[in-house]
Order: C-alpha cells, then sequence, then structure tokens
C-alpha cells in the first residue's frame, strides 16, 4: 500500500540573485514497510527533501500525499497533529529536551496527545533499544549513541505509519552508527516499519531497500 | 501534572538566572506603578485631611440665618455635619442630631457639610432655593436681604470645584461651579498609569523575548514530534502567570514599604507645616492598578509567546536566525576598524534586538534630561518668587541703637536673632550702551536715542554686603545689579519677572533727574506716559563706576526685595550708598527741585531718608513683635516707628516651597525608578546577547581574535547604541523643554536656557560606563564558560 507519494516537489529559498533551488521537481513513492535511504553530497537537497515530507516545510510548488491526503491542504494544527501521531523523526542531533529524563523524552508525543502513556510499551520499546537501564537519566548523562536511541524511542512510541531519520548517524562513531543502523534495519523487518533515512554514506544507503540518488536538487 | 506544566517549571528551575530577571522586571515595574498611585492617593488624603482641620469640614455658610429657615432646611437628607455661630460669640460649636437650638431669637451663621463634597452644587442649590422661598415670606425685608451664602472655596478646590457661587438661572439661585475638576486627580492617575504601562511593557516584551529565545530550539523540537502552536503558546502564558503572581506578589510589598519612606521623608521635609502623610490603601486604584498590571504583562507576552509558537522549525532546531543580508556598506564601516566593522554589522543585521537596548537608554536619558531641567526651573523660579526669608521688618532712625535691642530681647528670651539693615533710594539711572537692554519696552527712550530706567540704589551693612559679595563672587567695590524686576502682565493680569540686562555688555551708569515735557496748549505737563520724557540732566556718572556684576542671586535675609519695587537693584555697601544719597540731595537742594515737583523728577521712591530698615529673623516672631511693641509703648524717644509682621507670607512661602520639595522629591524617585528598571533590563539584554552569540566569539578565537579584540567589537556596539540613544533623547527632550520654559514664562522670563548641562553630563557618563561595564562584564562570564 503506498503510504506516501511526493509529487513534483520544487523547493526555492531567496529572491533573485541570492535564490537557491534547493529541490527541483522531486517526485517518489513510498509503499508501507519499504527502507528506503536517500543518499546525495552535502548541500544536494535530502534535508530538504525530508522537511517537506515530514510536514516542517511547505515546497514551493508540488504536493505530498499522506495516505491518499494533500498534506499542505491542511492547516497547521492539522499538520502538527499529523505528525504527532503518524509521523516519528529522528535528527542528526538527537534534540532531546535537556530537561526531561529519558522516559519523559520517549513518552512527550504521547503526553502531547494527551493520551494515556503505556508503561509497557514503553519497556519493550527501551529493552529494544537497550536503553532500559537509563530511564531516569537527562540527556547530557547519556553517550551520543544511547541519546539517538532515545530520540530513535520517541519515534517509535507512537507506533508511526513512517519513520524519518535525517542523517542519524552522522553524529556518532562507527560502532553506535552500525548499532544505530541494525535497529532500525530490526524495526523495518520485525515491525514492518516504513523508513526514509537521508545520509551522505553509500556503506550505509546500502543497508536500505531501495536507494535515492539526489544531486543539486534533482534524482539522479 | 500535565506535560505542559512539567516542562514550565522544568524551565524556571533551569534558567533560574533568567527568571529571576524577568521577575525582578516585574516586580519593579509593579513597584513604580503602586508606590505612585499610593503616594498620589496618600498624599491626596493628606491635603483634604489638613485643610478639613484647617479650614473646618464645611462646604457651605449660610450667614444671619434665622431659626424658623433654619429649622426647614436642617433635615434635608444630603447634610453630613452643620457647626453654628451665633451672633457676637465666635465659637463655633458643632449641633448633633436631630440638630435642635434651644435660642430661637437670635441669628445665627450655618456651617454646612454634605455627604458627599462632589455634589455640594447640588445639595447647596436645594438648601439655597428653600432659604430663599423662606425670604420671600419674611416680614423683615431688611433681615431677608442680611441672609449670605459662602462657599468654603479652599476645601472645594481640593476637590475641584473652583469659584462656587450662586448665580441666578430662571429666576431661581443655584450654585454652581466654574470649572469643574472633580476628576482631574484621576485623570492624573490614569495618564501616569498608561505612561507607566507602556515602559512596563517594553521591559517586560524585551524580558519575555530573551527568555523565549534561549528556549527558541526547545519548542522547534517539540513543534516537530507534535506540539501544536496552542500547547506551546500555553506553557509561555503559564510562566508569565508564574513569574506575574511572584512579580505583583513582591511588588506589591515593596511598594508599601517605598511608599512608607517616601511619605516619613515628605513628612520631615513638611514638619513645621502641621502637614503628615499617612499611608493610604485606596482599594479602588489598587484594584485598577492590579488589573492594568495584568494586562501589560499580557500584552507584553503575547508577542514573544506567538513568534516563538509559530517560528520556523527548522530554523529553530538549526538554532540560526534569519540575518539580513545588507547590500549597502555604511559608513562607518568603511571607516572603523574590523572590530567596530563587526559591531555596527551586527547592529545593521540583527536590529530588532538592539532597538529596545535603544529605547531603553533613550527613556532612561529623555527622562533625566527633561526632569532634571524641570526642577531645575522649579527651584529657580521658586527662589525668585515667593520666597520670605525673615520674619519682621523694622524701620529706624540713625540714632536707635538697635542691635542693643536685639541683644537685649536675646539675652532676656534666649531667642536666637539674624539681623540685616539696608536702606534704598529710587534712581532714574542712564543705562549705556542701550543695547543692552533685553527688552526695549522695559526702558525709557530719550530724545538723544539713549536709554534708562529705574533703578533702586539699596545699601547694605558690612556684615551683609561681604556676605553678598561671595554669593555673587563680586569683589568689594563692584557695583552689583539684581538683574531681575517684576513687572505686571495686564493682558494676564499676573506679575511676571523678566531679566533686564544682556551679559557681556561694559554697562555704564548714569545718575539722572528725568525732565517732562511741557504742552504749551494745556500748560501743563504731560501726564501721558508716551509724551512725557525725552530729555535728562546727568546728576552724577561717576558715583556708579566701577566693575558691574550682573546677578540673579537675591540677598540672604531680604529675598522679597524682588518684589517690592518693579525695578531692578543696584546693591552697594552702606558707605557708598551714603555718598550716593549726599550727591542726589545735594543735587536736589541745589536746583529747587521740589519733592512732588511736576516738571521733573530724581527720586521715584518717596521714603523718608532718614530712616533705615532692619529685617529681622528670630525664633519666636510672637515674642519678638510684643517685645517691641513695649519698648515702643514705654519710650517714644527711642523712634522705632514700624514693625512689619511678615509670618503671614512665610507660611504661603512655605507652602511653595514644600510643594517644589514635594514634586522634587517625587520627580526624583520616579527618575530613580525608571533608570534602575532600565539598566536591570539592559544587563538583562545584553546577558543574554552575549550569551547566544558565545559561538561567534569561539569562531573568532579560534580565527585569532584576542580578548581584546571581542571587548573592542562589544563597546563599539555600546557607543553606537549609546550615541544613537544620546542622539534620539536631545531630539525628544527639546519640544519637552520648550514646553517647560513656556510654562514657566507665567511665572518669570530668563534670558538663557537652565538645562543643568553639567548633571546631564554627568548622568549620561555613569550610563555609558554602566552599558559598557555590562557589555564587558557578559564577555567574562561566557569566556568563563
Amino acid at each position: 500500500m503506498e503510504i506516501l507519494k511526493v509529487e513534483h516537489i520544487k523547493k526555492v529559498y531567496g529572491k533573485g540573485e541570492a535564490e537557491v533551488i534547493a529541490v527541483n521537481d522531486v517526485s517518489f513513492e513510498v509503499e508501507e514497510g519499504e527502507f528506503i535511504a536517500i543518499i546525495g553530497p552535502s548541500g544536494s537537497g535530502k534535508s530538504t527533501i525530508l522537511h517537506i515530507v515530514a510536514g516542517l516545510e511547505k515546497p514551493t510548488s508540488g504536493k505530498v500525499y499522506f495516505y491518499g491526503k494533500d498534506m499542505y491542504e491542511m492547516n497547521k494544527k492539522d499538520l502538527t497533529i499529523l505528525r504527532r501521531e503518524k509521523i516519528g523523526i529522528i535528527y542528526q542531533f538527537y534534540n532531546l529536551i535537556p530537561t526531561l529524563n529519558v522516559e519523559e523524552n520517549i513518552t512527550l508525543p504521547i503526553e502531547l496527545d494527551k493520551k494515556k502513556i503505556d508503561r509497557k510499551k514503553v519497556e519493550e520499546i527501551t529493552k529494544f533499544l537497550n536503553i532500559d537501564n537509563r530511564r531516569k537519566h537527562l540527556p547530557n548523562e547519556l553517550s551520543g549513541g544511547q541519546q539517538q536511541k532515545v530520540a530513535i524511542a520517541r519515534a517509535l512510541i507512537i507506533n508511526p505509519a513512517i519513520l524519518l531519520a535525517d542523517e542519524p548517524t552522522g553524529n556518532l562513531d562507527s560502532n553506535s552508527s552500525e548499532e544505530i543502523i541494525q535497529l532500525l534495519k530490526k524495526a523495518n523487518k520485525e515491525y514492518k516499519q516504513t523508513i526514509i533515512m537521508i545520509t551522505h554514506n553509500l556503506e550505509i544507503a546500502k543497508q536500505a531497500d531501495r536507494i535515492i540518488q539526489i544531486k543539486d536538487g534533482k534524482i539522479m | 501534572m500535565n506535560i505542559e506544566t512539567k516542562l514550565t517549571f522544568n524551565d524556571i528551575k533551569k534558567n533560574k538566572k533568567r527568571t529571576l530577571f524577568t521577575i525582578i522586571s516585574i516586580t519593579l515595574c509593579t513597584v513604580l506603578i503602586f508606590t505612585t498611585i499610593i503616594l498620589i492617593s496618600s498624599i491626596r488624603n493628606g491635603i483634604t485631611d489638613n485643610i478639613e482641620t484647617g479650614y473646618n469640614d464645611y462646604q457651605i455658610e449660610i450667614d444671619n440665618l434665622d431659626v424658623a429657615t433654619f429649622n426647614k432646611i436642617k433635615d434635608n437628607a444630603n447634610i453630613d455635619k452643620i457647626y453654628i455661630q451665633y451672633k457676637d460669640n465666635e465659637q463655633l460649636e458643632q449641633l448633633e442630631k436631630p440638630y435642635e437650638l434651644t435660642n430661637s431669637d437670635s441669628e445665627i451663621n450655618v456651617y454646612i457639610k454634605f455627604n458627599d463634597i462632589k455634589k455640594t452644587c447640588q445639595d447647596s442649590t436645594e438648601i439655597i432655593q428653600i432659604v430663599e422661598a423662606a425670604k420671600a415670606d419674611m416680614d423683615s425685608q431688611e433681615k431677608a436681604n442680611n441672609i449670605e451664602y459662602k462657599f468654603n472655596q479652599k476645601l472645594l478646590t481640593v476637590y475641584g470645584l473652583i469659584d462656587v457661587e450662586t448665580v441666578e438661572a430662571n429666576n431661581n439661585l443655584t450654585c454652581v461651579a466654574r470649572v469643574n475638576y472633580s476628576y482631574v486627580i484621576d485623570i492624573l492617575i490614569i495618564l501616569i498609569l498608561v505612561i507607566f504601562s507602556v515602559i512596563f511593557i517594553i521591559i517586560l516584551y524585551n524580558a519575555f523575548l530573551i527568555t523565549v529565545n534561549e528556549r527558541k530550539k526547545e519548542y522547534a523540537i517539540l513543534n516537530s514530534i507534535g506540539g501544536t502552536e496552542g500547547q506551546i503558546l500555553k506553557m509561555l502564558f503559564l510562566k508569565g502567570i508564574i513569574m506575574g503572581i511572584i512579580g505583583i506578589i513582591l511588588g506589591g510589598i515593596i511598594s508599601i514599604l517605598c511608599s512608607n519612606i517616601i511619605l516619613d521623608l515628605l513628612n520631615k521635609i513638611l514638619a513645621e507645616t502641621g502637614y503628615n502623610f499617612r499611608l493610604v490603601l485606596d482599594a479602588k486604584y489598587i484594584v485598577i492598578s492590579v488589573l492594568i498590571i495584568i494586562v501589560n504583562i499580557f500584552i507584553a507576552s503575547i508577542i514573544p509567546s506567538l513568534k516563538a509558537s509559530t517560528a520556523s522549525v527548522i530554523q529553530g532546531i538549526r538554532n540560526n536566525n534569519e540575518i539580513k543580508s545588507k547590500k549597502r556598506i555604511s559608513l562607518l564601516e568603511r571607516i572603523l576598524p574590523i572590530e567596530g566593522k563587526i559591531a555596527v554589522k551586527n547592529i545593521r543585521r540583527v536590529k530588532s534586538k538592539y532597538k529596545i537596548i535603544t529605547i531603553l537608554l533613550v527613556i532612561c536619558m529623555t527622562s533625566y534630561i527633561v526632569v532634571s531641567t524641570y526642577i531645575t526651573y522649579e527651584r529657580k523660579t521658586a527662589d525668585l518668587v515667593d520666597e520670605y526669608d525673615s520674619d519682621a521688618e523694622l524701620m529706624v532712625t540713625p540714632s536707635v541703637d538697635y542691635k542693643s535691642i536685639l541683644k537685649d530681647y536675646e539675652s532676656k528670651t534666649g531667642d536666637n536673632v539674624e539681623d540685616l539693615e539696608y536702606k534704598e533710594l529710587g534712581l532714574f539711572i542712564l543705562v549705556e550702551p542701550a543695547d543692552a537692554f533685553i527688552d526695549e519696552d522695559n526702558a525709557t527712550e530719550y530724545e538723544d536715542n539713549k536709554k534708562g530706567i529705574r533703578m533702586v540704589i539699596t545699601g547694605l551693612d558690612d556684615s551683609t554686603y561681604k556676605k553678598y559679595l561671595e554669593k555673587v563672587n563680586a569683589n568689594y567695590g563692584d557695583i552689583i545689579i539684581y538683574n531681575n524686576m517684576r513687572l505686571l502682565d495686564l493682558e494676564e493680569g499676573t506679575f511676571k519677572y523678566h531679566t533686564v540686562f544682556k551679559q557681556g555688555y561694559n554697562l555704564k551708569l548714569s545718575i539722572i533727574e528725568e525732565i517732562y515735557n511741557f504742552n504749551e496748549e494745556t500748560e501743563s505737563y504731560e501726564d501721558d506716559e508716551e509724551e512725557t520724557i525725552t530729555k535728562y540732566n546727568v546728576i552724577d556718572s561717576k558715583s556708579l563706576d566701577g566693575n558691574i556684576v550682573l546677578t540673579d542671586k537675591l540677598i540672604d535675609g531680604y529675598k522679597d526685595m524682588r518684589e517690592k519695587y518693579m525695578a531692578p537693584f543696584i546693591i552697594v555697601n552702606m558707605d557708598k550708598f551714603n555718598a550716593i544719597q549726599k550727591t542726589v540731595n545735594t543735587y536736589i537742594s541745589q536746583n529747587n527741585i521740589l519733592q512732588n515737583d511736576e516738571s521733573s523728577q530724581v527720586q521715584f521712591i518717596m521714603s523718608d531718608q532718614d530712616y533705615s530698615y532692619v529685617k529681622v529673623k528670630c525664633g519666636n516672631i510672637i515674642e519678638f513683635s510684643n517685645y517691641i511693641n513695649e519698648i515702643i509703648k514705654n519710650d517714644r524717644s527711642k523712634n522705632i516707628d514700624r514693625i512689619s509682621n511678615a509670618t503671614y507670607y512665610t507660611l504661603e512661602t512655605q507652602e511653595k516651597i514644600i510643594y517644589i520639595n514635594i514634586i522634587e522629591l517625587i520627580l526624583k524617585v520616579i527618575i530613580i525608578a525608571i533608570v534602575i528598571i532600565g539598566i536591570i533590563s539592559i544587563i538583562n539584554i545584553l546577558n543574554a546577547s552575549v550569551y547566544e552569540r558565545k559561538q561567534e566569539f569561539i569562531i573568532l578565537n579560534s580565527l585569532g581574535a584576542t580578548d581584546g579584540n571581542i571587548d573592542k567589537i562589544l563597546i563599539y556596539e555600546s557607543l553606537y547604541m549609546f550615541i544613537k540613544a544620546v542622539i534620539i533623547s536631545i531630539i525628544l527632550s527639546i519640544p519637552m523643554i520648550y514646553l517647560i520654559v513656556k510654562y514657566m514664562e507665567n511665572i518669570i522670563s530668563f534670558d538663557h536656557l537652565l538645562i543643568p548641562i553639567e548633571d546631564i553630563c554627568i548622568f549620561l557618563g555613569i550610563l555609558l560606563l554602566i552599558s559598557l561595564g555590562i557589555a564587558l562584564y557578559s564577555t567574562r562570564i561566557v569566556k568563563d564558560k
């Protein structure tokens, strides 16, 4: 089943002489359960594509259909709620809330949704990611790899329809990077989690089912 | 606890310093508003209490009322109190309800106080119309005509009712007030609240903006994982509410303490006048103030909150700001060294942040310039107007040894007496060059185009003269001119004070006799001022030779000199005075000039020149007056001719000085509060700004910039904002100072502006040092981290 359809999206920044076309007429589809890697050099527009797909940045032109619905026809609040309920996002620099501990960071999207927290699920995910012994720690008490696992847990706790990972290993050493990639693969295989991952590393990209190459804002 | 509340409390705990600064800002602004309100209501209450005590708490007085008519009005529901005064008995007695009178034959004076003083006119009209109806039925027309209505104007003025009187309206006698300022105080309070609210909002807006900017990334993360704008707004408002409640409570407590201290200071200033202000918490104003503060906090927080909740998620997560590119390079960027270039670029590209600092500096500077100028003018005016520094004046002949009399008095009573002897002579003085006059209309022009003016020659005893020389910075033998004169403004019906001569002229003074024109047709001398004088004879051009010193300082002990005559004064020592007097007397006798000669005039003050005047300042004027009166009664040969008791001037002038001291105190307190709030806000902003830019400083450092280079960048930034603020505040101050000068011109006109340049420069210097100090201190903290 097709979860995501991106149609001729274009993103332009600035005006006149300072105009930059970050994404230039990009189209692709994502089926349920797919693990896609978008690869390209720095400045190729891959992060911009991810932000557009996540509903964080409106394209200058083009459409993004999520389960057949045009995302950018929704109002801001509905888009935010969609993100809260259906889209999990993992960033290169983790972006955890520094004043909340691991467990609180993980359950944050659920609390924002005013839903009851399933503690069993939290336990399950933290065990899956091997951070269950760190649940009461603050982010600054964790290593980079551990922080990224917390970010993954936060993204997975909502059972997202799609998980978007923006250079998830960009800030990690090779061992931690390998661990994260294996976890993502496991989530994809065992839980049929649909994943779009941004990377500039071909070796990491090869771990995905499909690779989309981007250069100068266009699909190669 | 829901997530929004949890995150808010976490943020408060984590950012203690920033939260503290914001709470301090709210507290200080609250103190500013509350203290002003409390002081106004306390002072107003104190004034009305004082007047009610001093001038009795009645509004209308009905004189010569018969008892029968009194009985018709006494039960009026609007009456709170009635005092009566029987004929031939000065005692006022308060009647108790039901206001029965025992003696039904006498006529009485009735003093009525109504329940609501603001409704005096309506209530008085009711009473008056009953009395008027009763008058129509009276047997004796004379008795009816004797009934008079008077109003306690002094008391009513405090409540905004002035010129209260009775007028005929539709054949009925009605009480009217000329202008009703009932709500003047209320309007003043609202105006103050509006001005302070604007300051409050600017300062608080900025404090919230900093708080929000520091959490920008966090809000962006929340948004990216599904936190709606509404949820983010809720967190921000919750933080605002928590800080607001703490700030308002603290501010309220501190306001009460500050108000107590200020009222104590005021009471000390007013110790001798009988005023005693006590703290009055008017519930109406307190509630309004609290509501206004809450609204201010809301207004100040709404924009930063909306900015935070609607900000770009991506920019927030990347923690970068939108920097506007500027194509054009400014002149400053071209001429300044690299540190200055970076400073100017920063300011030009991120204007909003620096705008707030500039605005705060402008508020502090403009407030100080305007208020200090106003205080200077007020003090100067008070110095020249309505100040009386002696208690009594004696007129004595040369044979009277007044010094011994005063010594005797001192030893007998233990009182302390200060005295000053002076003589005066009113002469016509030719002044050259004629250009030296500021206003031609103040001078008399003669047919040779020269100009002259009446001047009072005042001779002082040696000790007073020496003190005066020191005061005006002159040397023994100098001719000192008191360069102000009082003139009646016929249009406005008030006296105004004018400076007479311009500074910088080498004046030559000659004593002259004015010759009047003889009209051949009427065979009399012209009495029309414009036709009267064109000629003069020089009596003496040498006596007033010497170094001339123009001053606007009055003689201590004789400050009422400028109210006596509409002429400037020449102050000399007694020897010189006597010499001038002798020269003039010789001229008069040689030329057979009679005292009331119509053809010419030599002197315009016709006092007996054998007498001199002695100003006396003592501790107990009543005792002194009695002592002198006894001497006069017992020994006429001592020729002490007159004592004028000047105590009634003392009270009125004291009120004016008190008023100025109160205004000065309140204005100084407000200025101090504004400056403190401004400085705290500037500390907050600069501190936050430097912290935000720590990455920039690290990068600069890594490229080879030393601590000194970075300090210079901040110094250039501070100087840029400071100079900009000075220019703006000077421009803003000009119209306000113009208004002050125009207002003061109703009382006195000066030939130069009285702006306290030195004080202002010192203030600006201190402000600059503080701004620089804050910026540099902030970099130290960043470097330490």
